[in-house]
């Protein structure tokens, strides 16, 4: 079998058994596999015919301590950050959408509003209802900003 | 990889403790090579975490199995792995000694220990990790107090 992108090999697992590979190429090899699909199974099938078996108590051992609170817990902790960078990810989705429609159907009303605000109102009433009414559209679009700033915060933190 | 079968045993405990943590991430499928995958990434974190060989040493505490197919011979060097567990073994003082002749030589497990010897499970299981480090740390050359 020759070594094609970089996959490994049987020749090559055999010289990792026999330990004639040096410890960079080992661990080339190893982080290959540790993100092959492929070369982990053909690792896995290589490892098969391996007579050596594991002590008889380590499976009743290895099931206890899955039992344990603290692994338990860990489990947890691993679902609920998942889940919590999924609400994290939907809410930043769901404010991008609905800012995304307040800019869509408030910002051509305020023009037409300062537009109108030209006809029936005297220079000084006009521009400072105009006025107000960019103030408040300013003070949303800084809302939903820090908004979004915190959640991208929240989901670094998770992240971490 | 790990070098001796302590670390191995630990390092196949971890693995399958990742695995069943992180179980809602398997699609299903391969799952052999899912947990290669694991157990490898295992590895490496403890050859980073422990900066081990580069080179073969001369002294080796455990016999290597060097070739898979020749089944006879790699039955006798298993043998003599196992005399070598037992001669470790021997070397702790009590009550580690026999403790950990009991689990790690005659693979008994630590409610069996604890009921042929007619002690509580949790002084057992405490033994057995004392005794499994003062293990690891002979075997790294260091000084068993």
């Amino acid at each position: 079998m020759k070594e094609q992108s970089g996959h490994v090999t049987a020749e090559k697992l055999k010289a990792w058994t026999e330990g004639r590979l040096s410890a960079a190429e080992e661990r080339q090899m190893l982080e290959h596999i540790g993100g092959c699909n492929y070369c982990a199974e053909q690792m896995a099938q290589f490892l098969e015919g391996d007579p050596a078996e594991p002590p008889a108590y380590l499976q009743e051992e290895i099931m206890e301590r899955s039992r344990q609170p603290d692994v338990r817990t860990a489990r947890t902790i691993y679902e609920t950050s998942k889940h919590m960078r999924l609400l994290v990810y939907s809410l930043k989705v769901g404010l991008a959408v609905a800012f995304s429609l307040f800019l869509l159907f408030f910002m051509p009303e305020l023009e037409r509003m300062k537009a109108l605000s030209g006809q029936s109102f005297t220079e000084r009433s006009r521009l400072s209802i105009t006025e107000k009414l960019e103030e408040k559209s300013s003070r949303v679009n800084s809302y939903f900003q820090d908004i979004t700033g915190r959640l991208f915060h929240m989901e670094e933190e998770y992240n971490d | 990889m790990a070098g001796n079968p302590f670390d191995a045993q630990d390092l196949t405990q971890e693995t399958f403790l990742s695995a069943y943590q992180k179980l809602d991430d398997f699609d299903g499928m391969h799952e052999r090579a899912w947990i290669c995958r694991i157990a490898t990434n295992k590895c490496l974190d403890y050859l980073k975490s422990t900066t081990r060989r580069a080179e073969p040493s001369e002294e080796k505490t455990f016999t290597e199995i060097p070739d898979q197919k020749a089944n006879p011979e790699m039955e006798y060097l298993i043998g003599e792995s196992k005399k070598e567990i037992l001669a470790l073994c021997r070397q702790l003082s009590p009550p580690y000694n026999e403790i950990a002749e009991a689990h790690f030589y005659e693979e008994k497990s630590v409610r069996e220990i604890a009921a042929e010897k007619g002690r509580n499970i949790r002084t057992v299981q405490t033994q057995v990790y004392r005794a499994k480090a003062l293990l690891k740390r002979k075997l790294k050359g260091g000084r068993i107090q």
